[in-house]
């Protein structure tokens, strides 16, 4: 066993990462081992990540132990670039996290700078990257460990010293390994010559909008008139697009460093303030402020042109039974909220589905004309204990839920059998039977020999009116 | 003061007081044509001249336990009678969960008269949410009507329910599986019990038409009354049952001892 990571006192007493625990342990007595676990160490980090959020929309992960945020544009906002560091590590530093911050032009320099230069050197103003960068190791690069040995061994110990050697003698030593993982392409992305991608977390929005609180909000009265706020600079900017939103998102950065996120969305692209707010309303109902609430992020997660309609000259209606729908699937849930639609399957279950709002209604011609139909009907069909005078005639009496129900009239059998063209069907043929009983219910009972065994059983599938 | 002059001052009053108690209405959507009457004499006498209101609530329940599904049929059927000119076709449909008499079949709603298409079903988890989906359903004014199942409610939610209807002239129609006990606000409240019904005229032994004992134990601006009636769905109408169209008692009798004996060829 090896120790992966240690912390400040461990370092001290001259315990390093990669040294073998036996080793360790017996350099000092009594050290406390935690298992490592790297998949949880990530999750950790994509949680920072997304906390990062609140400073800017571009975070990235860098390995397993590292954090872009691109501040390009966002640093004004907390004060100017070495405030906005001062924020971040302070409020690191709050949750017991020890971070190195590093500022730069390029990520790649950034990176470095965060790794490997002392910490009064860490910021570096635009223009200045070639001599913040020149006194760092070679290491700071990011080159592969052969490349950074071979470095050493040839005696480049400095960036300086590798900027300084003309480029075709360092190509021929360092052949690109196709990824463009070279020497070459690292110091021309550390040094701005070429560009260098982020894959951010969050994938950039076009239509973001955040508002910080001044005091932490405690309660849903606050966080819903600040959404009021939000939600008019959001509709404002989708009018100006003309763009409507189907889909929002919105994130509640706590003070203690949670995010909650919520999110809602419509049938039909919109830019309703009102049903919009109404909607995240509902949604907010589960939000606990817990220490309070310190800034939230609006996001229109999907987007679709949405241009100035006239009111339709049926009054409106379909945008009323529109709203309608959302607003009832944002609170019972996207399922709750259903059309039926026929099928044309043969057994009464799968005869009719039950189709989202979003999906075209079925025109009246698709219920064919059969015998009529419960006007309930059970998703489950109930056993029943029945008595029929001859094994293939109509049933004459029926127990259900312990009842027994005498049997007046009885119309059948309808027999509906699996369909061919289906093979892997395992259901069993059934004959239904319409049946009255002496009171006037009506019951569509239906037997089928499940087992093949020549014993059939007998269900109750619906009720009529 | 004389007589006169009082007379003006308790009109000018009684003016500000129903300017007071009936809100402006936002949208005033057209009539229908047709007045909403099941079509049954004894029931139309009893209804207001301008037959059911639109904007109101409406309330049905079984008489007995089993009758539950047959007060759903009974209020599918009433709105096969509504005809609405204000392109509003949707009907919503909220039950909570899948109950202990399964949900609402469109196949089924397509064979007393209804359109299927137009069906709007919600899916709440208990009583509260229904009647909240309810609510939203009678203010959105996009709905043709709105129709819920429940098991008991309270005269305030009643009260609710029916200005919200008023509101929007949305038909609310609640079924109630508690027999109508508690007291209500709604314009109409009906109490079905099932009777067996007559001969299908194709198959003497099958069902025929269903046959339902209406009692209109409610009604805002008529009076109570009671009818037997039959649905036929190919017409939409509700047709009278004859005094006499009970089965004879022959039959029964005769169904009786067939039905002993088979009980004891069972064991």
């Amino acid at each position: 066993m090896v120790l992966t990571a240690v912390d400040q006192r461990a370092e001290q007493a001259g315990l390093l990462p990669g040294m073998r625990l036996v080793d360790a342990r017996a350099l000092v007595a009594g050290v406390a081992v935690g298992t490592a676990d790297p998949a949880a160490d990530q999750q950790a980090l994509t949680r920072l990540g997304l906390w990062c959020g609140r400073f800017t929309p571009r975070v990235a992960c860098d390995g397993t132990d590292g954090l872009l945020l691109d501040v390009t544009g966002c640093s004004h906002l907390f004060g100017g670039e070495p405030a906005m560091v001062q924020t971040v590590s302070k409020r690191l530093t709050g949750f017991g996290l020890e971070a190195r911050l590093g500022l730069a032009d390029t990520p790649g320099a950034a990176r470095a700078l965060a790794r490997f230069a002392p910490e009064c050197r860490r910021i570096v103003p635009p223009g200045n990257l070639r001599e913040a960068l020149a006194p760092l190791p070679v290491e700071a690069l990011g080159v592969t460990r052969d490349d950074a040995l071979t470095l050493r061994h040839l005696g480049l110990t400095t960036i300086r010293a590798i900027i300084r050697l003309p480029r075709t003698a360092l190509l021929r030593r360092f052949p690109s390994c196709g990824a463009g993982n070279g020497l070459l392409q690292r110091l021309d992305r550390i040094l701005g010559d070429r560009n260098e991608h982020l894959s951010p977390l969050i994938p950039p929005p076009a239509y973001r909008w955040r508002l910080d609180f001044a005091e932490p909000v405690m309660h849903r009265e606050g966080l819903e008139a600040a959404l009021v706020n939000v939600m008019a600079r959001a509709t404002a900017a989708l009018k100006r697009d003309h763009r409507g939103a189907r889909r929002l998102v919105l994130w509640c950065f706590g003070i203690d460093g949670s995010v909650t996120e919520h999110t809602v969305a419509a049938s039909r692209p919109t830019r309703d303030a009102d049903h919009l707010r109404r909607l995240l309303v509902g949604e907010l109902e589960t939000v606990d402020p817990g220490f309070g609430i310190d800034a939230i992020v609006l996001h229109a997660a999907s987007v679709e042109p949405l241009s100035a309609r006239q009111l339709s000259l049926d009054d409106g209606q379909q945008d009323h039974l529109d709203l309608l729908i959302d607003r009832l699937a944002a609170r019972l849930g996207a399922g709750a909220v259903r059309r039926p639609v026929a099928t044309g399957h043969r057994f009464p279950e799968q005869a009719e589905r039950l189709a989202g709002p979003g999906e075209a209604p079925a025109s009246p011609s698709s219920y064919p004309d059969l015998p009529p139909r419960p006007l309930r009907l059970f998703e489950r069909p109930e056993p029943l204990q029945v008595i029929a005078l001859i094994p293939d005639g109509p049933p004459r009496l029926f127990i259900w839920r312990r009842v027994r129900f005498r049997i007046a009239r009885a119309a059948g059998p309808e027999r509906i059998a699996p369909e061919w063209w289906a093979p892997d069907s395992c259901q069993a043929t059934r004959d239904y039977w319409r049946v009255e009983d002496t009171d006037g219910h009506r019951y569509w009972l239906y037997r089928a020999d499940l087992r093949g065994d020549g014993v059939p059983r007998w269900f109750l599938h619906g009720l009529y009116g | 003061m004389d007589k006169n002059s009082r007379l003006v001052a308790l009109a000018a009053l009684r003016q500000r007081i129903s300017a007071l108690e009936r809100p402006p209405q936002t949208h005033v959507p057209a009539e229908p044509d047709a007045a909403w009457l099941p079509g049954i004499k004894a029931l139309d006498g009893a209804l207001p001249p301008h037959g059911l209101t639109l904007g109101a609530l409406h309330e049905a329940a079984g008489a007995a336990g089993t009758d539950g599904p047959s007060a759903a049929a009974f209020l599918a059927a009433l709105l096969q009678r509504l005809s609405r000119r204000d392109g509003r076709e949707t009907i919503l449909v909220c039950e909570s969960g899948a109950g202990r008499s399964g949900r609402l079949y469109g196949w089924g709603w397509r064979d007393l008269g209804g359109n299927p298409a137009a069906l709007l079903m919600v899916r709440a988890r208990h009583d509260k949410e229904v009647l909240w989906v309810l609510e939203e359903g009678l203010r959105s004014g996009a709905l043709a009507a709105a129709f819920a199942a429940i098991r008991s409610t309270g005269f305030t939610m009643t009260r609710r329910l029916s200005l919200a209807a008023q509101e929007s002239m949305t038909p609310a129609l609640l079924l109630r599986d508690d027999g109508l006990a508690p007291t209500s606000a709604a314009a109409t409240r009906w109490l079905v019990r099932t009777l067996p019904s007559g001969r299908d005229s194709l198959d003497i032994r099958a069902p025929g038409a269903p046959r339902w004992r209406l009692g209109l134990v409610r009604c805002r601006g008529g009076r109570p009354a009671r009818g037997d009636v039959e649905w036929h769905h190919e017409t939409g109408a509700f047709r009278v049952v004859a005094a006499l169209g009970h089965r004879p008692a022959a039959a029964a009798a005769d169904q009786q001892r067939t039905l002993r004996s088979a009980l004891l060829r069972a064991g």
